[in-house]
């Protein structure tokens, strides 16, 4: 589970697990990290957790609420981020995965999000929730109980098999699979901890938005056109419920899906980031290929690679394109009946790694690759 | 049937990726037809594999099959979506029967893209978070919305596209195909003007490459599309290629229109 640790100039106050799905910060009592001082505002900020993101949401405090230095209305949380509230750092860290426990294979691998937990949470409130364990988490639509649900319109969910499901289904029967209890990192539900989902988180999600009183930013609107409820709803409909302001009674744990997410992901994240923005964390290890053409009316001009294709050439003529990699850069003839050249060499179907100094020869120019320090 | 044949270019790739040991996405190609099936599989062991090769096989023969029995009347496009949408429903059924009836491939399941080319349009369903998408000129489009828990999240408003790159919940699919008694497909058709280019992918590609190096990657090299299909797939891996990538290209070369109609051979006679 992500935590906040709490520090004040450099000292290390206190750790707070982000165990609730909703947890606020402020200066008042009320609050589940309470900051006593006069730079935080009663109600400063909050922090939605589902599944394993957690949203930041500043609620229109007097001093604003910075992450790693930048103030923030709302933010996605990221390992280590630091939050600055006042002269309070509260830095944020998810899960670091025990090695050896899952591979990354595991933790990423595509799952269905099912909401049987919300559908039993519903009708028949007090035990379920934990047809779990197993690998079927099917809940078949005919199976609610066909208790009366008070508080739901009453086509709660129009739409058949996948409505009444919910939770997580990790493929493979694995141990990921996850009705809406929470679960317990060896994928035993844990049973002990109470109805998952709030009834009025649910109207909220399935009765449109009139129904839902005092939404708030982070919880937007869940009705999904069609009424398709699946998803989300499941989790982000208690989420509803939550933000709705002050829920009766404490909000419920959160629904600790998946652990095959919930606590194998965080170290993910770390790692997966990077990976979608890599091109251009991969691409700054090397040295910037730039093209300088040498032959022609363009002679003299430059042109820096920075994009992980460029092509080069007349459409319809000769083109090649280079691709930016982080081995380095490599030259592929597109299109055209000869093949650019390298030095004098004809290219083949393959993509050439370019060296510095390397000369290229398309449609009828010259250029030279070099890298820039 | 029109001349699907010459009027489509298609190429495809698929690579298990950097990290996986094997390939549980599966893709299909029927040209003659105008049709092109991908999917994306889950499920431990090699039930992955399974889920989406039953997806991807019982679309294509069942598709042929239909367009065999109603060879004299031309479908139209409302009886192709509902083509589509019915053999989505029987790829289900059967999924989760073998799902059900057999415990290594309980819990199996898959997403399905399916695009039908016919008659100058397009016909797209899909399930789960597969996508499909468009250039048309210089601008990409998306034209399948993921069924996803983080697509739930950005219609909702809580997290912006930018967001959602770093999210850790992009695994989250909200639908598939064998994993319920039932599921109902998302079908379109789209109109098809000479020169559009599409894309179908399994969310290896689109969560490892974002749009814009799609949509530069598509654009620049559309001349050439296996070399197009190939460099997807290498920008993927090259950023982690955290999941198996599959792709498939389409070019439209020309027009497409039904001639197999008795209004079709009518036109095709006047021409």
């Amino acid at each position: 589970m992500a935590k906040l640790i709490v520090s004040l100039e450099g000292s290390v106050i206190r750790d707070y697990p982000l165990e609730k799905e909703r947890v606020t910060i402020g200066r008042k009592p009320h609050n589940d990290i309470q900051i006593e001082n006069l730079a935080v505002s009663g109600e400063h900020a909050c922090i939605v957790t589902i599944l394993n993101d957690s949203f930041l949401e500043d609620l229109g405090s007097t001093n604003g609420t910075l992450v790693n230095g930048n103030s923030i209305k709302k933010h996605i949380l990221q390992n280590n981020d630091v939050i600055e509230i006042g002269k309070y750092k509260l830095k944020y860290v998810s899960d670091v995965p025990v090695a050896g426990r899952t591979t990354v294979d595991e933790f990423e691998k595509t799952m269905v999000m099912r909401a049987p937990a919300l559908a039993r949470a519903a009708s028949a409130r007090p035990t379920t929730g934990s047809t779990t364990g197993g690998p079927r988490t099917m809940a078949l639509p005919s199976m609610p109980p066909p208790t009366p649900r008070p508080t739901l319109h009453p086509p709660p969910f129009p739409t058949g098999g996948e409505a009444t499901s919910g939770g997580l289904t990790s493929p493979g029967g694995g141990p990921g699979i996850v009705s809406g209890a929470p679960t317990s990192p060896d994928g035993n539900p844990t049973t002990d901890s109470g109805p998952l989902s709030l009834p009025g988180g649910r109207g909220a999600a399935l009765s449109g938005p009139s129904s839902s009183p005092g939404r708030e930013a982070a919880s937007g609107s869940q009705t999904s056109p069609g009424g398709r409820v699946v998803t989300a709803s499941g989790f982000m409909s208690s989420s509803t419920g939550a933000a709705v302001a002050s829920t009766p009674g404490p909000a419920p744990t959160q629904p600790r899906v998946g652990q095959a997410g919930s606590d194998a992901t965080p170290s993910t994240g770390g790692s997966v980031s990077p990976g979608v923005a890599a091109p251009a964390t991969t691409g700054e290890a090397p040295a910037l290929g730039t093209i300088q053409i040498l032959s022609g009316s363009g002679a003299g001009k430059e042109l820096d690679l920075v994009k992980n294709l460029t092509t080069l050439g007349k459409p319809g003529v000769q083109v090649a394109v280079i691709t930016r990699r982080p081995q380095g850069y490599f030259i592929t003839h597109v299109e055209g009946a000869s093949a650019p050249e390298v030095n004098g060499k004809a290219l083949d179907a393959q993509a050439c790694l370019l060296k510095d100094h390397d000369v290229i020869e398309l449609a009828g120019v010259k250029m030279e690759f070099f890298l820039k320090k | 049937m029109s001349d699907l044949n010459s009027a489509l270019e298609i190429v495809s790739a698929t690579h298990p990726g950097m990290v996986r040991s094997h390939n549980e996405d599966s893709i299909a190609i029927e040209k003659e037809i105008g049709l092109a099936v991908l999917a994306d599989g889950m499920g431990g062991y090699n039930a992955g594999e399974v889920a989406s090769g039953i997806a991807v096989a019982m679309i294509c023969s069942e598709v042929k099959k239909a367009l065999a029995k109603s060879k004299t009347e031309a479908l139209n496009g409302s009886a192709v979506e509902k083509l589509i949408a019915e053999q989505s429903v029987r790829a289900n059924e059967a999924i989760y029967e073998a799902a059900q009836s057999q415990p290594r491939y309980s819990g199996m399941g898959t997403t399905l893209v399916v695009a039908f080319w016919h008659d100058n349009q397009l016909t797209v369903g899909h399930i789960g978070d597969s996508r499909l998408y468009r250039l048309r000129g210089e601008t990409l489009d998306l034209l399948t919305r993921d069924h996803s828990l983080l697509q739930e999240q950005i219609d909702s408003g809580m997290i912006t596209k930018e967001q959602a790159r770093y999210s850790q919940n992009k695994n989250l699919v909200t639908r598939a195909v064998g994993i319920d008694p039932e599921v109902e497909a998302e079908v379109h058709t789209y109109s098809v003007q000479t020169g559009d280019l599409y894309l179908l992918c399994s969310d290896g590609l689109n969560d490892m490459l974002p749009d814009e190096d799609i949509q530069l990657t598509l654009s620049s090299l559309q001349s050439n599309l296996p070399l197009a299909a190939e460099q997807l797939v290498q920008q993927a891996n090259d950023n982690g290629g955290r999941d198996n990538v599959s792709v498939i290209l389409v070019r439209v070369a020309n027009e497409f229109p039904n001639r197999s109609g008795w209004a079709g051979r009518l036109k095709a006679w006047i021409r």
